[in-house]
C-alpha cells in the first residue's frame, strides 16, 4: 500500500471502480491474512514441535523421539505444580479486580470527564511515560522504594506511622500484587476507554431525564455497554499474570513461584521436554479460561453485531454546562493517587540516578554527581548503552510500524464472521500465554535448523511480532468495537469507494485507538526481554544490554538511563502536544474525532 | 605459529594507557605492526574477519575485545548473555556465535551435542603456564584438588578433534581452554551479624532469621546449603557435588523446613540483586561473588568475603570453539584464544577479583602493588583501582581470604551438574513452590 496508490485510488472517479467484487469472506481473509501466516509460522508451528517434544524422553545432553506420558506425570504428580496454579490464579483474580476497578475508573474519568481531547492524550500518555523505563530497572528501583531502608518505610516512619519499618513490603505476595497493579492497569484502562469512547454522553442525560441515580445508570447503561472492552481487558491482565515468570520471583525475592519459574528452571537446565509439557498443560489452561469467558462476553460476536450505539463529537458538550459534579473530584483524586502511584518507584530512580560517585543503587545518598550521566556515553564501559539504544528503537519502531498495519487489517477483518475466526483467535491467545523463552527458543532453533542467521530485524522481528500481534488485535478489537457502522454506511451512500471510506471515514474516527495500538507496541517491542534474548543473533538490544549489565555490576548508572528516558519522553510528548494544538488551533476544531 | 615477541611491549602500552597515572615499564609503541610476523596474505585477509565472541556478563567484556581487536589485526565482537540465556543460545543460535565463555559446568550440557570442537593442545602458546588445578586436578605443592562436583579436571580433555566425548585423564585435546577461575564463600555484614562468621553452618543459623539469602539457581543453591548442613552435622554426604536421590530427598525436606520457618529473607539471581541485598541490609549473610563484595564495600558500607573454615567453592570458565568454525576463522579463533591467555584478559578480571587460569600470564600485565594485592595476600602497596579506574580498595588492606593458593587451595566442591539432576530440578522446583 504505497502513498502513491492510495492517493490515485482517491483522485480515481467513482465509475472507474474495479468492477472485482470480493465476497466478503475473502475481504476477511485479506484482512487477516498477514497476522495468520505470522502467527501459524512463527507460533503455532514451533509450538506443533513442542508439543511433539513433550512427549519425548532425554537425559543431559540429548533428546530421545519417544511416545511417553512421563513429563505429564511427572508434572501433574508433584505437588509443586497444583500450588503454582493455585497460587497463579489467586494473584491473577486479586489483581484482575484491583485492575478493573483502578483502570475502569480511570477510563471513565479520561473518557467522560475529561473535556479536552489534547488533555486527555496527555494524560494517557502520563501514563505510558514510566513503561518506556526498561522494566529492568523499574524492579530494581522496588528495593530502594519498599525496602526496609527504603523510602516509603522512612516516609512511614517520618510520618509516625509506624515505629520500625515493615517487612512485608518488600518480597512478599504484597509486593508482587503491588507490581502487578503497577504493570497491568494501563491493559485494563485501555480497552475500556476505547468502548467507553462509543458511548453517547447523550444516552446518559437521557437516563438521568428518565429519573435515573448516577449508580443506575453505571450499572445499567455504561457497565452493559463497555463489556467488550472489560473482557478484552480482563483476558489481558489474566493471560499476563498466568504467563509472568520475571515479576513474581523478583518481588517475592524467590520466595513464591509462578507456573512459568518452574519452567525457566527446566529451560535452565536445558530439559526441554517436560518444559514442552509444562507449556502445554499451561496454554491449555488459560484458553480454558478465556473460553469461559467468552460465553459470558464473546468480544468477536460483538464486533460482528452492528454498534448500536451512536457516538458524536464529545469535546463540548459533556454532561451538560461547566458545573463539575462530585463525581469529577472523586475520580479525579483517584486518577492523581494512581499517577503518585505510578511515578512513585520513578521518583526513586530519578533521584538515585544523582546518586554520588561511590554511592550504589540503594539509599542513603552518598553525595550528589552527574557521574552516572557522564558514563552512559563514556566509551569502555561495561555496557554500550547508546548503540543498544539505537538498537532497540529502531526495532521498536519497525515493529510499531508492523503491528498497526497487521492489527489494524485484521481488526477489521475480525467484523465478519469468517470460516477459521475462532481458530485464529485462540491462536492468538495461545501465543500471549505461551512462555516467552519457549517461543524464542522455538524460533531461534527454526532459523538454526534451516541454517538462516539470527538476527534483529530477522529471527528477533519475528519473535516480538508474535507477542506484539496478539496485543495489538485484541487491543484492535476494543477500537473498532467503539465504531459505528452507520458513518461507513453514510459515506458509501455519498460516493466513497472502499479505499476512500478507509482513508477519510474509518481511519480517522479510529485514529486516537490505532495510536493507542502503535504506542503499546512500540512500549512492549522496546521493553522485551524473553522473546529476543535467544533470536537476537549476536547483538544486543537495550534490555539484553542492561539485563548483562546487572549481572555483573551494580551501579546507579542505570537509574540515570531511567531518569534520561523519561526525560526524553517528555520532551517527545510535549513537542508532539504543541505540534497538535497547533494544528488544531489553525484548523480549528475536529469534529468527530476524539 | 608467528612470533609474538613483541606482545608484551604492547601490553604495556595499552595498560598505560589504561591504568592512568599508574607508572609502567616502558613500552615500545608498535600498534601497526601487530601481526608483523604474519605472512602478508593472512594480514590481507585478516581484515575482515568478524570473530563474535559470547559469555557471561563475568567474563564477557567489550573493553577485552576492543584491545583484542587492536591487537590482532582482525575484529572481536563481545556480546554479553545472562548465564542461563547463554545456555540456551549455544543451542539455538551457535551459527552467531564463533568463541563462547563456556561454564565448567555448562561442558556437561553442551559436550555431546554437536556445539563445540576440541581444540589441540599442542596450538596453544600458554598451555604450560595454566594451573595444574585445572589440567592435573592438583596444587602446586603436589597435594591432590576436590573433585566433588564439577572439577575442571573431568571435563577439561577430550577424546578426540570432535571433542564430543570427555577423556579420562589428559589427552592432545581440550573441550576448553581454561581461562578464568574463583572460590565463592559467605559474604557477611560483619556490623550486622554481631559476631564473627566461621563457619557455612552460620547461613541457617537461626540468629540470622529473615536475613539471609540464596542463590536461586538449583545447582548452585542446594550445594551451598549441603555446606551448611553438613557444617551444622545435620547430615553426611558422599559427593556434595553429584547427590544421591535420596540426598536430595533429605536435603530439600531440611530446606523446606528451613524456608517456613522464614531464614531467607530473598533468592537472588543476578549480581546486582546480591549487592543491594547486603548494601541495603535486607540480608547480612549470603553467598556471594567476589566483586559483589567489593561493590558494597566501596559504597562505605562493611562487607566481607568470609573465609570459612570447610572451604571454598570453587567455579570456573573454559575459552571453547563453536563447531562451525573452519578455515581462515578457525586460524583467527586459535590466535584469538592465545592472546587471550597471553595476560591481558587475566589482568583486567584481576582487578575484579577473579583469578586467571594462567596466572603467570596475568602478572606481566598487573603492577607490583596489584599483584602483591589480588594474587599474594599482602596488603596493598597503593590504593587499588577497578579496571575502570575507579578505586576500590584502599592502600594497606589484605584481600579477605588472602594468597591465591589460600583461597584456590582450599576448595572443598566446585559448582556441579548432578548425575540426578532431572530429578533435582524436579524436586528443587517443590522447594522454590513450597
Amino acid at each position: 500500500m504505497s502513498q502513491q496508490a492510495l492517493g490515485s485510488s482517491i483522485r480515481r472517479p467513482r465509475f472507474d471502480i474495479p468492477v472485482l467484487r470480493l465476497s466478503p469472506r475473502v475481504v476477511s481473509w485479506l484482512q487477516v491474512g498477514p497476522l495468520s501466516v505470522i502467527l501459524v509460522v512463527l507460533f503455532a508451528l514451533p509450538t506443533l514441535l513442542f508439543l511433539v517434544v513433550s512427549f519425548f524422553d532425554y537425559d543431559r545432553t540429548g533428546l530421545y523421539p519417544a511416545f511417553i506420558l512421563d513429563n505429564y506425570r511427572e508434572l501433574l504428580t508433584t505437588p509443586a505444580t497444583i500450588r503454582v496454579y493455585v497460587s497463579s490464579l489467586k494473584f491473577a483474580v486479586i489483581v484482575w479486580a484491583i485492575t478493573l476497578c483502578l483502570g475502569f475508573n480511570i477510563a471513565y474519568f479520561l473518557m467522560f470527564h475529561v473535556r479536552n481531547g489534547v488533555t486527555r492524550t496527555a494524560l494517557f500518555l502520563l501514563c505510558f511515560v514510566p513503561f518506556w523505563t526498561s522494566g529492568i530497572i523499574r524492579t530494581i528501583a522496588w528495593i530502594p522504594f519498599l525496602g526496609r531502608n527504603g523510602a516509603f518505610n522512612q516516609l512511614l516512619m517520618h510520618l509516625h506511622l509506624t515505629s520500625r519499618p515493615l517487612d512485608f513490603l518488600l518480597f512478599s505476595d504484597f509486593a508482587v500484587i503491588v507490581t502487578y497493579v503497577h504493570l497491568h492497569t494501563l491493559l485494563m484502562a485501555g480497552p475500556v476507554a476505547n468502548s467507553l469512547a462509543k458511548i453517547d454522553p447523550a444516552l446518559l442525560e437521557a437516563a438521568r431525564d428518565a429519573g435515573a441515580s448516577r449508580w443506575q445508570s453505571m450499572v445499567n447503561v455504561v457497565i452493559p455497554l463497555s463489556k467488550t472492552g472489560i473482557a478484552l481487558g480482563s483476558i489481558l491482565v489474566f493471560t499476563q499474570v498466568m504467563g509472568d515468570y520475571f515479576v513474581v520471583k523478583q518481588m517475592s525475592g524467590g520466595q513464591s513461584a509462578s507456573i512459568v519459574s518452574a519452567l525457566s528452571t527446566e529451560i535452565q537446565a536445558m530439559q526441554y521436554p517436560p518444559a514442552a509439557a509444562n507449556a502445554m498443560v499451561l496454554v491449555l489452561f488459560v484458553a480454558v479460561l478465556v473460553a469461559v469467558l467468552m460465553r459470558v462476553v464473546d468480544v468477536r460476536k460483538e464486533l460482528v453485531s452492528r454498534g448500536d450505539v451512536a457516538s458524536s463529537g464529545r469535546d463540548t458538550h459533556m454532561m451538560g454546562g461547566d458545573a463539575r459534579p462530585w463525581t469529577f473530584y472523586a475520580l479525579a483524586a483517584l486518577f492523581g493517587a494512581y499517577l503518585v502511584f505510578l511515578y512513585g518507584p520513578m521518583l526513586v530512580i530519578y533521584v538515585l540516578s544523582f546518586q554520588g560517585p561511590d554511592g550504589g543503587v540503594t539509599f542513603p545518598m552518598v553525595g550528589v554527581s552527574v557521574l552516572w550521566f557522564e558514563n552512559i556515553v563514556k566509551p569502555g564501559q561495561m555496557a554500550n548503552i547508546p548503540v543498544s539504544f539505537g538498537r532497540s528503537l529502531g526495532l521498536a519502531a519497525l515493529v510499531s510500524v508492523l503491528t498497526v498495519v497487521i492489527a489494524v487489517a485484521a481488526g477489521f477483518g475480525f467484523r465478519r464472521r469468517f470460516p477459521g475466526s475462532g481458530a485464529l483467535f485462540y491462536i492468538a491467545i495461545a501465543s500471549l500465554v505461551m512462555p516467552s523463552l519457549l517461543v524464542g527458543f522455538g524460533i531461534g532453533l527454526g532459523f538454526q535448523v534451516l541454517g538462516w542467521e539470527p538476527g534483529l530485524f530477522t529471527s528477533a522481528l519475528g519473535a516480538q511480532l508474535t507477542w506484539t500481534l496478539p496485543f495489538g488485535l485484541l487491543a484492535m478489537f476494543a477500537v473498532v468495537n467503539r465504531f459505528n457502522r452507520s458513518y461507513e454506511e453514510a459515506a458509501s451512500d455519498l460516493g466513497a469507494n472502499a479505499w476512500q471510506r478507509l482513508i477519510h471515514v474509518s481511519l480517522p474516527i479510529l485514529l486516537p485507538g490505532i495510536l493507542g495500538v502503535g504506542v503499546g507496541a512500540f512500549t512492549l517491542s522496546y521493553d522485551e526481554y524473553a522473546r529476543t534474548t535467544l533470536t537476537a543473533g549476536n547483538r544486543n538490544t537495550l534490555p539484553l544490554e542492561i539485563y548483562a549489565l546487572i549481572s555483573s555490576s551494580s551501579s546507579p548508572m542505570l537509574f540515570a538511563i531511567g531518569t534520561v528516558t523519561t526525560a526524553f519522553s517528555f520532551l517527545v510528548i510535549g513537542v508532539t502536544l504543541w505540534a497538535i494544538v497547533r494544528m488544531q488551533r489553525r484548523r480549528g476544531p475536529l469534529a468527530g474525532v476524539d | 605459529m608467528p612470533k609474538r615477541s613483541i606482545k608484551k611491549d604492547r601490553g604495556g602500552v595499552s595498560r598505560r594507557r589504561f591504568l592512568k597515572g599508574v607508572s609502567t615499564t616502558a613500552g615500545l609503541a608498535v600498534g601497526s605492526s601487530a601481526i608483523g610476523g604474519f605472512p602478508t596474505v593472512w594480514a590481507q585477509n585478516i581484515k575482515d574477519v568478524t570473530i563474535n565472541h559470547a559469555g557471561p556478563p563475568v567474563t564477557a567484556i567489550p573493553r577485552i575485545a576492543e584491545q583484542a581487536t587492536k591487537d590482532l589485526g582482525f575484529t572481536v565482537h563481545m556480546q554479553a548473555s545472562e548465564n542461563a540465556d547463554l545456555l540456551n543460545r549455544f543451542l539455538s543460535q551457535s551459527n552467531a556465535i564463533d568463541v563462547a565463555d563456556v561454564s565448567l559446568t555448562y561442558m556437561r550440557y553442551v559436550t555431546g551435542r554437536n556445539i563445540l570442537q576440541a581444540i589441540p593442545i599442542a596450538k596453544l602458546k600458554y598451555w604450560d603456564q595454566t594451573i595444574p588445578l585445572f589440567t592435573k586436578s592438583e596444587y602446586p605443592d603436589g597435594r591432590k584438588a576436590s573433585t566433588q562436583g564439577i572439577a575442571p579436571y573431568g571435563i577439561l580433555y577430550a577424546t578426540g578433534p570432535d571433542g564430543q566425548k570427555f577423556a579420562e585423564g589428559p589427552s592432545e585435546w581440550v573441550t576448553g581452554v581454561p581461562s578464568v577461575t574463583n572460590a565463592d564463600t559467605l559474604g557477611v555484614r560483619p556490623d550486622l551479624t554481631g559476631r564473627p562468621i566461621t563457619s557455612w553452618a552460620d547461613l541457617i543459623s537461626p540468629e540470622f532469621k529473615g536475613k539471609a539469602a540464596l542463590q536461586d539457581n538449583p545447582t548452585i543453591g542446594i550445594i551451598d546449603v549441603a555446606m551448611a548442613v553438613e557444617a551444622r552435622g545435620d547430615l553426611k554426604y558422599g559427593n556434595k557435588g553429584n547427590m544421591t536421590r535420596d540426598e536430595i530427598d533429605k536435603t530439600i525436606a531440611l530446606m523446606m523446613e528451613i524456608k517456613k520457618s522464614g531464614q531467607f529473607r530473598s533468592f537472588w539471581t543476578s549480581f546486582d540483586q546480591s549487592v543491594n541485598l547486603m548494601a541495603s541490609g535486607e540480608v547480612v549473610i549470603q553467598s556471594m561473588w567476589s566483586p559483589a563484595v567489593t561493590a558494597v564495600r566501596t559504597r562505605g558500607i562493611p562487607c566481607v568475603f568470609q573465609p570459612l573454615k570447610e572451604g571454598y567453592r570453587g567455579w570456573g570458565y573454559t575459552f571453547g570453539m563453536m563447531k562451525h568454525l573452519s578455515g581462515l576463522k578457525l586460524d583467527c579463533a586459535l590466535e584469538y584464544v592465545n592472546w587471550y591467555a597471553s595476560g591481558f584478559q587475566g589482568a583486567f578480571i584481576a582487578r575484579q577479583g577473579y583469578y586467571s587460569a594462567q596466572p603467570e600470564t596475568a602478572k606481566k600485565y598487573l603492577t607490583e602493588a596489584e599483584w602483591d594485592y589480588w594474587y599474594g595476600g599482602k596488603p596493598a602497596a597503593s590504593d587499588i583501582v577497578d579496571p575502570y579506574g575507579k578505586v576500590v580498595e584502599k592502600a594497606g588492606r589484605v584481600r579477605d581470604g588472602g594468597a591465591f593458593w589460600e583461597r584456590m587451595g582450599n576448595i572443598a566442591v566446585w559448582n556441579s551438574v548432578m548425575d540426578e539432576d532431572r530429578y533435582l530440578t524436579r524436586r528443587w522446583n517443590e522447594f522454590i513452590t513450597s
